[in-house]
């Protein structure tokens, strides 16, 4: 395990694998049962890879780094300017990305065997969403940076507009509107950053920032500060950009919004560290960042309560959600970036719970309105049982994964001096609670009093009443799955070391050393 | 016996502003809800601003129980300023970026 | 959409606040202006000769190649979305009613109006303009130019065929066609990392080229037979003033004619699905 390995074999191929697949299954179009198993087969690949890969550096083409004296050099830890594109695959990169394709694994069987029609495309664009998502993790420059989030939100839409129907394309139209506004925003940024110290690469970026004397040239930092947070709003969905966020993930299948909500954190968790490692000293960007984060959540979790549909439920949590991620990252200590990232963990494994859930229910054909569906626990018990434990992890109950998150972030709101804020995570997890309640009753554990379930019950008479459970459609396949996401759950909430082990090394130098990435 | 009515229809009025829309029982709880959580959070977020001074964050937790008295429903309002519609994003996005820029070029 | 949310008070605000951020934004360039650094980009300069003498070739495609292999992805997803669009891929879920997608029709692109004696000018710039792409893409590695523009050429040719001769087109492209080279030109590009991945461990090292394996440090040799096949067909001698220099573009022509076809499968597929639609059965029965 050298730290300083430039030419790490693993890194290469989290990008070039999703892409050769990607292509594939575009060209096989609706050769469905081909798709399936080459689809299956290369995102369990890449969950092994991300499971056993060493850290280090890739230095992509091997152009060397050039050392301040004029020579070159092949070993990250010298001082030197990179010639180079570089990626980093360390702690946070590995449990990020492995959690990320074990739900590529869930998201590329559910779509391929809930879907009809020619699959190939839209698996394809899912396998780059994946690649974008790691892209932008393990980057450690800025144009590649911006590439990968251009990237990301094109496919974003992809996937969203990919159902067809008026409202999903509706939202991805909106969704990339923006993305005109912010992807040109984040390249002003860049531009000024390039302008002000001449590297690309982020760690010589902050090097050069931190040991040259900018004063005279703050104004320019400011803007380029501006208008990275302004991208960071647009990827992550932030306020005031979380109503179009929040259209994408309702809109797009559940399955799907899985994926995006994973590449959503992704990008708040990268996109904040890189603003924290090169502003974080400058005056207000925290509290600017803080901001956003607090606005975000009360917002999200508002909207949650008055939604009457558990899809967009889902969507306006997941929102609020990435508030509580980026809350820790803006608080900027060590304990608060280790509780951010912690929290994105976890928050990637009990949302895709809900959402697989929501998918589930989506199997028994009435949609996910809480009018027009009922009565669900009693065909599915087991389905009830994994929403229940995904509400109690998403608002914060022990022994589940989000209790130990939210209470890292509350004890580092409280260790900052902001007791408010502290306040306003506990009561995000409270109403999160209450948000998920409403529809669960409802569609769970509410009888079905539906006019076809009535109509059925009385055209059958007597017959019926005495017949057994009606069969679920639900296939066994969800219910692994969402005995995995639930294992991971409880492993985390009472075990939650095992994670902490990978962010806590990214949190201290985030805080201490911002230009090692 | 009109003015009966007319008092019935006022109350039936007022109380229909609160449920803009989509009535009926389960909404009903989530708007109650929401409003409730939206006026504490306006109060907690007044009171954040002690941190610049306390002054200030004393007169906007005064200002911030007035505006929830006057504006009674806010959930309304909270729900009209979060559609999709892409101008009002826009809109917020505009006030959002020129608050950020304003605040960390002269802040200080 | 309408424009009622910028009016009155509101629009007011938002232009107060577009000035505010005008201001900043001044600000800044007039901060900046003069006061730019050059970071690494020299010593790009002084080793663009040792490669070839298309300098930008060289930074694009080589020093930051894999960065633009992912900016070739954003044309090739751009193709693949805007397609999924209009029909190709879109997906239902087999448990759920819903409306069913609208089939996108062709355009009304009428071309019994063109003139018949511009057709006989437009024949020789459709083949011309052809030819002038190839030319810039084999010529990539020695004289500006390279896949992009390749692309776009040939592009262009096809479009100006499509309007003036519609499905009589002399670049007579079809859907299944443009998808395959489209997919073939992402791919080799992507492939072509993998020899220098597999000798050195560095994705996309220049294994034609070799620069930097006489570098202390450097993990592996590279063997003679790869230098062979991907160095000694594009060798060149540069007459400098500081001499005479023998230098290989090495990969960097593959790759820019990996990138020449995926532009060509991406921008002509957007245009032929813009205007004559998308449909399943169509396609199925070509």
């Amino acid at each position: 395990m050298s730290a300083v390995a430039t030419n790490l074999w693993t890194i290469p191929l989290f990008v070039i694998i999703p892409i050769i697949t990607a292509i594939l299954l575009n060209l096989l179009y609706n050769k469905s049962r081909t798709i399936k198993v080459i689809a299956i087969a290369s995102s369990i690949v890449l969950f092994v890879l991300a499971l056993i890969s060493p850290y280090g550096f890739q230095w992509f083409t091997g152009q060397p780094g050039v050392t301040p004296g004029g020579t070159y050099t092949f070993d990250a830890s010298i001082f030197s300017y990179r010639l180079s594109l570089e990626y980093y695959f360390g702690g946070l990169q590995q449990i990020l990305i492995t959690i990320m394709s074990l739900l590529l694994v869930f998201v590329v069987f559910l779509s391929a065997s809930s879907l009809r029609k020619n699959i190939g495309p839209y698996i394809a664009l899912i396998f780059l969403l994946f690649m974008s998502s790691a892209i932008i993790i393990m980057v450690n420059d800025f144009y590649h940076l911006w590439i990968g989030v251009e990237m990301g939100s094109l496919l974003l839409a992809g996937v969203v507009a990919a159902s067809g129907e008026s409202i999903s394309q509706k939202a991805a139209l909106k969704y990339t509107f923006f993305s005109a506004l912010s992807g040109a925003g984040m390249a002003i940024a860049l531009a000024m950053i390039l302008g002000v110290t001449g590297y690309s690469n982020i760690t010589n970026a902050i090097q050069y920032i931190m040991s040259d004397n900018l004063s005279s040239l703050s104004g320019v930092l400011y803007i380029a500060f501006g208008f990275f947070v302004l991208s960071w709003i647009y990827a992550g969905g932030l306020a005031p950009i979380h109503p179009l966020k929040s259209d994408v993930y309702g809109s797009a299948f559940p399955h799907a919004t899985v994926m995006l909500q994973t590449q959503s954190k992704l990008m708040i968790v990268a996109m904040g560290l890189i603003i924290l490692r090169l502003f974080g000293t400058l005056p207000f960007a925290r509290e600017v960042m803080l901001s956003v984060s607090v606005l975000t959540m009360i917002m999200g979790v508002t909207m949650a309560l008055i939604q009457t549909d558990l899809r967009w439920t889902l969507a306006y949590l997941v929102v609020a959600h990435s508030g509580l991620v980026t809350l820790g990252i803006s608080l900027g200590t060590v304990q608060g970036i280790t509780g951010g990232l912690f929290q994105a963990v976890n928050d990637i494994v009990y949302m895709s719970v809900l959402l697989i859930c929501c998918e589930a229910v989506m199997y028994f054909g009435k949609g996910t309105s809480i009018k027009t569906v009922g009565g669900i626990a009693k065909r599915a018990p087991w389905l009830a049982l994994a929403v229940v434990i995904g509400a109690f992890a998403a608002s914060g109950v022990p022994p589940f994964n989000g209790f130990q998150s939210e209470i890292i972030l509350i004890q580092a709101s409280l260790s900052s001096g902001l007791p408010e804020v502290a306040a306003i995570v506990l009561m995000v997890s409270v109403t999160t609670f209450i948000a998920l309640f409403k529809p669960i009753y409802n569609i769970f554990l509410k009888p079905d009093n539906s006019p076809i379930a009535m109509e059925g019950d009385a055209g059958a008479g007597i017959a019926t009443m005495a017949m057994v459970q009606p069969t679920s459609p639900v296939p066994k396949s969800i219910y692994l799955f969402l005995a995995i996401l639930i294992a991971i759950i409880i492993v985390l909430g009472v075990y939650p070391q095992l994670a902490l082990g990978f962010v806590q090394d990214t949190a201290i130098k985030v805080v201490y050393f911002p230009w090692v990435p | 016996m009109g003015s009966i009515e007319s008092l019935y229809d006022k109350i039936k009025n007022f109380t229909a502003q609160f449920f803009g829309g989509k009535g009926f029982s389960s909404t009903m709880t989530g708007y109650t809800t929401a409003e409730l959580q939206a006026s504490v959070f306006l109060l907690v977020l007044a009171s954040l601003f002690r941190i610049f001074s306390v002054p200030l964050g004393i007169i906007l937790v005064i200002a911030a129980i007035a505006g929830v008295i006057v504006f009674a429903p806010l959930i309304v309002t909270l729900e009209r300023e979060n559609e999709s519609d892409l101008n009002r994003v826009l809109f917020w996005v505009v006030i959002y970026f020129a608050i950020i820029i304003a605040v960390t070029m002269w802040g200080r | 959409m309408e424009m009622k949310e910028l009016r009155g008070s509101r629009g007011v605000l938002a232009a107060v606040a577009l000035l505010i951020i005008f201001i900043g934004v001044t600000v800044a360039f007039v901060q900046l202006n003069g006061n730019v650094a050059r970071g690494i980009s020299p010593e790009y300069n002084r080793l663009a000769h040792l490669q070839q003498p298309n300098s930008l070739s060289a930074w694009v495609y080589d020093w930051r190649g894999f960065d633009t292999l992912i900016e070739t992805g954003v044309i090739y997803v751009g193709a693949v979305v805007s397609v999924l669009v209009i029909g190709r891929g879109l997906v239902r879920m087999k448990q759920v009613e819903g409306e069913e997608p609208v089939p996108q029709t062709s355009l009304d692109l009428k071309i019994g109006s063109v003139n018949a004696i511009l057709k006989y000018f437009i024949f020789p710039l459709v083949i011309l303009l052809a030819a002038y792409g190839i030319l810039i893409v084999t010529g990539a590695a020695t004289s500006g130019g390279g896949g992009f523009q390749c692309g776009v050429v040939v592009a262009s040719a096809y479009l100006i065929g499509a309007v003036f001769f519609g499905k009589k087109n002399p670049l007579n492209f079809r859907r299944k066609f443009l998808i395959a080279i489209g997919s073939f030109g992402w791919a080799l590009y992507a492939l072509l990392g993998l020899p220098g991945y597999l000798v050195t461990g560095y994705w996309q090292y220049n294994v034609g080229t070799d620069l930097w394996s006489s570098i202390a440090g450097f993990p592996a040799q590279i063997p003679s037979i790869l230098h062979t096949i991907f160095g000694d067909p594009y060798r060149l001698a540069l007459v400098l003033k500081g001499g005479t220099f023998y230098s290989t573009a090495g990969i960097v022509p593959l790759i820019n004619i990996g990138e020449a076809f995926n532009v060509i499968g991406a921008i002509c597929l957007i245009f032929l699905v813009f205007i004559y639609g998308w449909s399943d059965t169509e396609e199925a029965k070509a």
